[in-house]
């Protein structure tokens, strides 16, 4: 498979391809979504390096997503990874006219919520990983800053799965009230129930956080 | 006074409220610092939410992903593999037709047996007389008699080589469609 260097000359991607040497393969925000069109297109003929393209890609946001809802590296790298399989299974499924990365996204949700459908919330996390972008001044302020994710993170997987779901679909991925419905398949009333009193717990436990 | 929902709060966030709804709301908070508190608490969740950065992940997924990907896509391979079975069940619907034209369905006889009545003790148990040794007993069972439906006769002899021309036709098109379905796996080494 041919090594794509996405990163550019962004400084957060020098950052990145010197912490992980081994995983300097991600998606810079800089290309079009012209470049994944064309890459659906090709996946839509069969041709799967266009996909292994397209996994490249976006793998770092599927994988935070998924991180986010299931709280761990491991379980998120194999909700990553049924997911970008779903997705490819099915592809025909995917407008190829519309953003491909939020689709994607949502279906790793999709296989976080299955997997944990009847698993008992996670208590803790792993140790956090570094930020993936440049954390701004000084190690002080780095540390601080991933205290703050660490326990914001934890607080999330705290939270039951369909909360953080809610939470995912609504502050991460942006989605209406009623895109959430259908994504989830959930009656309207349900999701913005569970998505206020998510808010509303987090806002509690987080509320010591400076 | 009425202190504003959660719902309400929340929905002014979201910007899902009208217009209208949401200056009652606006209108509400310049009074209300009960409520300006919880809208503040809502905001700075909101903040730390979108604050919260992205972990770099691990490891590259795509070599894993590649090969564990099903060898072709829903869309590639439903149509070769509907085309396949819509020739074959063509060949063998038209098999049929050609076949019920020609054979005369005998009436089939219903499987029969013959009445059967418990036979009478006497001679289930002979009589015995006590005083000879060993004592005998000997018992009949009644029979039973089965008989089997005809079969119907295919007049095979007549249209043999059409038979044999409709099974080498249908063995190709089988043929042939597994190997376009096949292709993608010959394709990725598999």
């Amino acid at each position: 498979m041919p090594v794509l260097r996405l990163f550019g000359g962004h400084p957060a991607g020098r950052l990145i391809a010197a912490t992980f040497p081994q995983v300097s393969l991600y998606y810079n925000s800089e290309m079009s979504s012209t470049d994944d069109r064309g890459l659906a297109l090709r996946v839509l003929q069969g041709d799967r390096t266009a996909f292994g393209e397209i996994v490249l890609r976006h793998q770092q946001a599927v994988f935070n997503a998924a991180y986010r809802v299931v709280g761990n590296v491991h379980d998120a790298e194999d909700a990553a990874q049924e997911a970008f399989i779903r997705a490819y299974r099915f592809f025909d499924r995917y407008d190829p006219e519309r953003p491909l990365e939020p689709w994607l996204k949502r279906i790793a949700v999709n296989v976080c919520l299955n997997r944990l459908d009847g698993r008992r919330p996670i208590a803790s996390l792993d140790n956090e990983l570094a930020p993936a972008s440049d954390p701004g001044p000084g190690p002080e302020v780095q540390a601080v800053n991933q205290d703050r994710a660490r326990r914001i993170r934890a607080e999330l997987v705290r939270l039951p799965p369909r909360y953080r779901a809610v939470i995912e679909l609504r502050h991460f991925q942006d989605l209406s009230y009623d895109e959430i419905a259908r994504e989830l398949r959930r009656p309207l009333s349900d999701v913005k129930s569970d998505l206020f009193r998510a808010r509303k717990l987090l806002a509690e436990r987080l509320k010591d956080l400076r | 006074m009425n202190h504003l929902s959660d719902s309400q709060l929340n929905e002014y966030l979201d910007h899902a409220l009208t217009a209208a709804e949401a200056r009652q709301v606006e209108a509400h908070l310049h009074t209300c610092r009960d409520c300006q508190i919880r809208m503040t608490d809502l905001q700075h969740l909101f903040s730390r939410l979108m604050d919260l950065e992205e972990v770099p992940l691990p490891r590259d997924l795509a070599a894993l992903v590649l090969n564990k990907l099903p060898h072709q896509t829903k869309s590639a391979w439903t149509p070769a593999l509907a085309a396949q079975l819509g020739a074959v069940l063509g060949v063998l619907a038209w098999l049929s037709w050609q076949i019920a034209g020609r054979v005369q369905f005998p009436n089939f006889r219903v499987l029969q047996i013959p009445p059967w009545t418990f036979p009478a003790m006497e001679s289930l148990v002979p009589a015995v007389n006590l005083s000879e040794v060993p004592v005998r007993i000997s018992l009949t069972l009644p029979q039973l008699t089965l008989s089997l439906p005809n079969l119907p006769a295919l007049p095979i002899a007549a249209s043999a080589a059409e038979i044999t021309a409709i099974g080498i036709a249908s063995l190709l098109i089988w043929l042939a469609g597994n190997v376009i379905l096949l292709r993608g796996r010959t394709e990725n080494g598999r």
